[in-house]
């Protein structure tokens, strides 16, 4: 599994999966968490090359996720899909360790630029 | 406060749904018989609540279109009886992402959405808005419809 994909909604982690492929990547792989918590145990399984989660959600919200990951010592890159988009919160997020805030609505190009530096040679 | 411009809710939604969609914006609360849907949304760092109310066609659009279904299996599925999980997902999504139009100055969390009618502590507060915006909206291709944003006393 290549990337794990957070968000507790079906549609977005549908979109995001679509989007990725339309950037290019036709071969990635994927799993899907519908929340932190669910993800963060999915991470002591599972070995993602890359994270991308939301911000809001129920259970455990994706910065908690981020910060419990980060926590545990795993270095994983990870990246924000969300509709936050304030400084401060573009801020926490970099600060706690994210790679990149990718703001929604998104297109294929954003994905693009934002997962080249990660993925590359997939 | 500064008030989102129909330009910048357009491309939101031109963005999201990759549809040509174009906002209005209007004086009066617009007239609509269809069903409602509504928003809410926590504001920081006042925690102040605004509500965005709008045509439920037009939310079913918003999601649809996300979904890839054709307008006349949106109209559908809005009428079924039991619901359509993966649309109503579409649409909760929708609201989400309209957060970053919801308040240019302050940072707008999506709560809930609401179909039909909204709790009467918010619908009480809704009767004289101490903020309001009115737009008419069209989605190529898809039923458009009435658009507010809301902020209760």
């Amino acid at each position: 599994m290549d990337v794990l994909l957070v968000d507790d909604s079906k549609t977005m982690r549908m979109l995001v999966q679509r989007a990725i492929r339309q950037a290019g990547y036709r071969t990635l792989t994927f799993a899907e968490a519908e929340n932190g918590a669910l993800a963060l145990a999915a991470m002591q399984t599972e070995k993602p090359r890359l994270v991308l989660s939301d911000w809001n959600m129920p259970e455990m919200s994706g910065i908690e996720f981020l910060q419990a990951l980060r926590k545990e010592g795993n270095k994983t890159p990870f990246g924000f899909i969300t509709s936050e988009s304030s400084p401060e919160i573009k801020n926490l997020a970099i600060s706690s360790g994210a790679s990149f805030l990718l703001t929604k609505p998104f297109n294929p190009e954003d994905v693009q630029s934002a997962l080249d530096p990660f993925l590359e040679g997939c | 406060m500064a008030e989102p411009k129909p330009l910048t809710i357009a491309q939101l939604f031109s963005s999201l749904t990759g549809r040509t969609v174009n906002f209005t914006q209007v004086l009066k609360a617009p007239v609509t018989k269809a069903r409602q849907a509504y928003g809410t949304y926590l504001i920081k760092p006042a925690d102040s609540m605004r509500v965005l109310q709008l045509d439920l066609p037009l939310l079913g659009s918003f999601g649809g279109s996300l979904l890839g279904l054709p307008s006349d299996t949106v109209k559908e599925r809005l009428m079924s009886p039991t619901g359509d999980e993966p649309l109503r997902d579409a649409m909760h999504e929708v609201l989400n992402v309209a957060s970053t139009i919801i308040s240019i100055d302050h940072r707008a969390i999506f709560q809930s959405m609401f179909l039909d009618a909204v709790p009467s502590t918010i619908s009480e507060s809704l009767k004289n808005p101490a903020y309001r915006s009115y737009f008419n909206a069209t989605v190529d291709g898809y039923e458009g419809g009435a658009f507010s944003i809301l902020a209760p006393i």
